[in-house]
């Protein structure tokens, strides 16, 4: 089913381009970054404004 | 998002830009332009205590018809003269707009017309008390019965525009979206509705606050999260090269249109990638903004700010996203009200704009990292810089209404030198009776654009089945997560 998704769309969204080690290393510094502060914020917020509802 | 640079254009075009550049020739400046004055005006109003806003017309919940609308200052004029004085004014005032944009004025006038008769038409239908009265006051216009349809104005609006946008025939559909322009006119309300924002901080400042801080860490959150994650599955699963699934990320995760088109611009993309993206990202959004509110409502009525955030947080279009906020608004306060709770009106909207609002601010942010990144690791083009002026030129001008709205207000409340009162007096005409009726406008417009067999064109069905699977498995699930983790607990202040 997904290599039948995967083969429509190659054809509408250009040719394929190898994965790249910089690709890797920006998107996994971003979701750890978004990870990371998610959690920070969260607790800094629950802990101040929604501790007052 | 903002839509003034059309798709056409060719992203990768270079222009001589100044920081002034738009300012009278985009949808984004007028919105920000007029929005701002209908404010200004009100403001004026509240300190001169005279009614220059009170001939706004303001429509009402009425058993017999000639009561479904009225002027805001009732003692001004009758009902029906301030329904004709906001027609000559609204025209008038988006005439100048139009004027400046470059569109074809006549076109306009005769397309804005129809326009405007449909949503009034579809606001005098959806206030009928048979249809919207919470059965909490059915006693007051006399009923034994209703529907009980908060919010079916907004229905009516939408169904109308999806009639025409999908029925009529083709030569009557191309004149009237001459004037079918919903980012504009929301963008008009989204501007008064700051001045909203601005007087309920003078009545709840604490509250108001909170808002803005909350939804602020949660854009951050889901900036950092939704890009890299729909990137990457785009890329790695789906096969997508880099300027596809850049424009693609961007416009799934950040702000639609506008951020797809910053971002094709960004990365040298070619002109066709945000095209199509931007046309699947307004049917997907119209899709949301039918389905989302009432489900809400249904399975999270106990945490109404987190949902009004979270469209905020999954909603791509700020059309679309207030629009459903509205709906959401309505539908949530008439399930409360027939629970006997009376919420103030306009928090959830506020939750749901609010989120959009953070989010578009980063937009150019996000392009000029996303510019730099191409630059310096794919394209290697040694020696270019990006120039700053980027951030500023991607940046949402209309925003910068709604802190200026909201700003003031709570200025002249705060400081003492308004009370809230006289605050009202001038302003809420503006951030009421204005505002619900650009959003009505808004409405139609959505419907009169939002073409479902654009989704057959073009094979973009193949793009619309990824864009489908990583908003509502990823993004929407995403999106309720932080919302809900940022604004837990939080409920709108009760109605005074």
């Amino acid at each position: 089913m997904f290599e039948l998704i995967k083969l429509l769309i190659i054809n509408q969204t250009g040719e394929q381009e190898p994965w790249d080690k910089i690709e890797s290393k920006l998107v996994l510094g971003s979701i750890i970054a978004g990870i990371i502060a998610l959690i920070l914020l969260a607790v800094v917020i629950n802990v101040t404004i929604l501790a007052k509802y | 998002m903002a839509e003034e640079k059309k798709p056409e254009e060719k992203p990768e075009e270079k222009k001589e830009v100044k920081w002034y550049t738009g300012m009278f020739s985009t949808e984004d400046w007028w919105a920000f332009w007029l929005g701002s004055f209908f404010v200004i005006l009100g403001v004026i109003a509240a300190f001169t205590q005279t009614p220059l806003t009170g001939w706004i017309v303001s429509f009402k919940t009425w058993t017999s018809i000639e009561k479904s609308i009225a002027a805001s200052h009732k003692e001004l004029m009758s009902p029906i003269a301030a329904l004709i004085t906001s027609y000559i004014i609204f025209t008038i005032l988006t005439a100048i707009g139009a004027y400046f944009m470059k569109w074809k004025l006549r076109d306009y006038l005769l397309a804005w017309t129809i326009i405007f008769i449909l949503a009034t038409i579809s606001y005098i239908l959806g206030k009928n008390a048979w249809i919207s009265a919470p059965s909490t006051k059915w006693e007051k216009y006399g009923l034994e019965s209703g529907l009980q349809l908060g919010g079916a104005h907004y229905i009516f609006a939408l169904i109308i525009g999806l009639i025409i946008g999908n029925l009529a025939p083709k030569k009557f559909k191309e004149f009237i979206m001459k004037a079918a322009r919903p980012e504009w006119f929301i963008k008009i309300a989204i501007v008064a509705l700051g001045a909203k924002l601005g007087l309920k901080a003078v009545e709840f400042p604490g509250y108001a606050t909170h808002l803005l801080v909350a939804g602020a860490c949660a854009t951050i959150a889901a900036y950092l999260l939704y890009w890299p994650i729909a990137y990457y599955l785009t890329r790695r699963f789906f096969g997508f090269n880099r300027q596809w699934a850049a424009c693609f990320a961007s416009g799934i995760s950040i702000c639609g249109v506008s951020a797809s088109i910053a971002t094709a611009a960004a990365t040298r993309a070619p002109a066709i990638i945000p095209v199509i993206i931007s046309a699947i990202i307004v049917i997907f959004a119209t899709i949301q903004l039918i389905v989302y509110p009432p489900l809400l409502t249904k399975f999270w009525f106990n945490e109404p700010i987190s949902a009004g955030a979270s469209l905020g947080l999954t909603i791509k279009t700020d059309g679309a996203d207030a629009a459903a906020g509205e709906l959401l608004d309505e539908f949530m306060r008439a399930k409360a009200e027939a629970m006997g709770i009376m919420w103030e009106e306009g928090w959830i909207l506020n939750a749901a704009v609010l989120t959009k609002i953070w989010i578009d601010i980063f937009i150019g942010i996000w392009a000029f990292l996303l510019a730099v990144i191409w630059v310096r690791y794919f394209e290697r083009r040694p020696g270019e810089k990006v120039p700053k002026i980027e951030i500023w030129l991607r940046f949402p001008k209309f925003v910068l209404g709604y802190f200026l709205a909201m700003f003031l207000l709570m200025a002249l409340g705060f400081s003492g030198v308004l009370t809230v009162e006289q605050l009202e007096y001038g302003v809420k005409p503006v951030e009421g009776a204005l505002r619900k009726f650009f959003f009505l406008l808004t409405f139609v417009c959505i419907g009169i654009v939002t073409d479902f067999k654009k989704l057959k064109e073009a094979g973009i069905g193949k793009v619309a089945l990824a864009y489908a699977l990583i908003l509502f498995g990823i993004i929407t699930p995403l999106g309720l997560f932080i919302a809900w983790v940022f604004h837990r607990g939080m409920t709108p202040p009760p109605a005074s």
